[in-house]
């Protein structure tokens, strides 16, 4: 894979993961309302960094709508959720660090260090190769 | 070309989600994009004299991973009431370790903390240094399918640290 579509792909995830964090952050109250936020700022600082080393012109848009694996009207529902975006973020930005060299390979390793650690911060448990499930 | 992306990210995204669902489509799309990074990039042609810079860095881990689990079984030997938290932490090392198919020498034996909170306090650093060895092993590697193994790697012990924290907190 090219090193720009695997770019374009990650911006796609963060879109999908800032949308995930609107629904999460509006079902969940206190202290994970404000980790849901926290984490929504994180998502839209790494996809305004990978949108801005991309040619002008060629980011994707963001959905209007993405699809749930699930509803998510309570709070369990929405800290699971939580933990399946940044796991399955992890498997984005490795393909991305594989497909970069340099600081850009640096950034997406660093990305996918911190979506693996939110996703344990949120419940799951850690996993020796992380990923979706 | 945008076209193409557009097309390609718009699939992604809508599935993205989607194949959060279950554990089987989850690693069936973790499959799929092996199968892609699989065929991107160039493999590093090993010379003759030297060994390849891959392996090198698969003996960089592995001798890191070994002494991570290590520092684990002795810590699961001094304070035994650990178990729970720490087991998973040390099988995933253990899964580390064989994704590098390289054997290296058990490291010196090392005494931990007796105190427990001091005890896990280690782990977190032994755990913090692996994953920035981790981070610098991938400017390293130059294999597509090595710099995600390693990339892996080190969200998985960067996870630990977090993992580390929570179980201190409890006590």
């Amino acid at each position: 894979m090219s090193s720009q579509k695997a770019r374009a792909i990650a911006v796609a995830g963060e879109d999908a993961a800032i949308y995930a964090y609107g629904v999460i952050g509006a079902v969940l109250t206190n202290t994970d309302r404000r980790r849901a936020l926290a984490a929504l700022r994180a998502h839209q600082s790494w996809r305004a960094r990978l949108a801005a080393a991309l040619p002008a012109g060629t980011a994707p848009a963001p959905g209007i709508a993405y699809d749930f694996p699930y509803p998510v009207t309570d709070g369990e529902q929405a800290v699971h959720l939580a933990q399946l975006v940044e796991n399955r973020l992890v498997v984005v930005y490795a393909d991305l660090a594989a497909a970069a060299t340099g600081d850009e390979r640096a950034d997406a390793v660093l990305a996918a260090s911190e979506c693996a650690t939110r996703a344990v911060v949120w419940g799951a448990p850690s996993q020796a190769f992380p990923h979706g499930a | 070309m945008s076209a193409k992306i557009d097309q390609a990210t718009a699939i992604t995204r809508r599935q993205l989600l989607r194949r959060c669902a279950g554990t089987t489509l989850a690693v069936s799309a973790v499959g799929a994009l092996t199968a892609c990074g699989s065929t991107a990039g160039t493999p590093l042609a090993p010379t003759a004299d030297l060994p390849a810079d891959g392996d090198l860095v698969y003996l960089d881990v592995a001798t890191s991973e070994r002494n991570l689990i290590a520092r684990y079984t002795e810590t699961l030997a001094a304070h035994p009431q650990l178990a729970p938290g720490l087991q998973p932490l040390l099988q995933q090392h253990e899964e580390h370790l064989a994704a590098t198919g390289v054997q290296v020498p058990d490291p010196p034996t090392l005494a931990p903390p007796s105190d427990i909170r001091s005890a896990l306090g280690a782990l977190r650093q032994a755990e913090l240094t692996a994953a920035v060895e981790r981070r610098a092993s991938c400017q390293r590697a130059s294999e597509p399918e090595l710099v995600r193994t390693l990339t892996f790697i080190a969200a998985s012990e960067a996870s630990h640290i977090a993992v580390l924290k929570s179980i201190g907190e409890d006590r």
